[in-house]
């Protein structure tokens, strides 16, 4: 499964459980993400065991986009059947300033930036 | 909405001829709505043109580097002009956005027009922002699990070390400017 903008790519690759980003993702609300919240939510409900959000090759992602991430993670909290693993790249600064953020919704949530 | 100005926050009143560097873009907030793009390129222009200003990251020893640079700006222009693409809903629909390279910090000025009801809005969710725990608020809005308002801003205070500074003013009948200020320092602590 993919989502596809002109700035951005979005996989969804079933044989890993991971959702892979890449490009720039800066969409106007939640509206303009619902797409992006419902490919999480099935991989989600997929998932057996663990999850991957791979954001290494995601060079920004606005604040909206956070917001749909966050939620996300929240979603996952309240089911409490997957384990979330988040991989992020440092040298990207909104992964090496923001990702850690999604511990403080969740603190099971596994961010891996290296 | 109450007539005059209202400041909330550390509003800057820049001193002209302070700065090393001034640009100022005037956008149209018709235009940034209708090919929401153009929020992301003018936020990447400036970040792009501002960057040339800081050495590559191994030079980069008393300075944030230029790769930090131009990430950390393109982000908080691009939030800034976004909400300008958002919210502008008076008969005035320009904006301006201002970046002043200074001696300690690179301040960002991103201006548009609101009608009075939502210039009234604003100026209470900048309130409730700026009268809270920054870190506290943060982990609330996206617990409400709505279109956070106020989450760029509070990206921008916990994640960038940004200070912001807010002012409301009235230009004519149901038209008040809004201005928001973004101070990034950008001498490496």
């Amino acid at each position: 499964m993919e989502l596809r903008g002109e700035d951005y790519v979005i996989t969804y690759v079933e044989s890993r459980n991971a959702v892979e980003f890449f490009g720039t993702l800066r969409l106007r609300d939640s509206a303009d993400y619902r797409s992006l919240t419902e490919m999480l939510e099935t991989a989600l409900r997929d998932a057996k065991g663990s999850m991957v959000m791979d954001f290494r090759n995601l060079q920004f992602l606005n604040s909206a986009g956070i917001n749909t991430i966050s939620r996300f993670v929240i979603t996952a909290r309240t089911a409490n059947t997957t384990q979330l693993r988040v991989l992020g790249n440092p040298e990207i600064s909104w992964q090496q300033k923001s990702l850690g953020n999604l511990q403080k919704l969740w603190a099971k949530v596994s961010i891996e930036i290296h | 909405m109450a007539e005059g100005t209202t400041i909330l926050g550390n509003w800057n009143e820049a001193p002209a001829g302070a700065e090393q560097s001034i640009s100022v873009l005037g956008l149209d907030a018709v235009d940034l709505s209708q090919n929401w793009r153009r929020c992301s390129l003018s936020a990447d222009f400036l970040a792009r043109y501002y960057s040339y200003y800081f050495p590559y990251r191994e030079k980069a020893t008393d300075r944030i580097s230029r790769d930090a640079a131009e990430n950390t700006i393109s982000y908080i222009l691009n939030e800034l002009i976004e909400n300008t693409a958002k919210y502008s809903d008076a008969t005035d629909s320009g904006v301006e956005v201002a970046v002043r390279l200074r001696e300690n910090d690179v301040l960002f000025q991103v201006s548009n027009h609101v009608t009075a009801k939502r210039a009234a809005e604003f100026t209470r969710l900048v309130s409730d922002l700026l009268g809270g725990n920054p870190e506290e608020l943060y982990v609330a809005q996206l617990e409400k699990n709505t279109d956070s308002s106020g989450l760029g801003y509070l990206t921008m205070i916990n994640d960038y070390g940004v200070s912001l500074g807010f002012m409301v003013k009235k230009k004519a009948d149901d038209v008040f400017t809004v201005s928001v200020q973004a101070s990034m320092k950008w001498k490496e602590a």
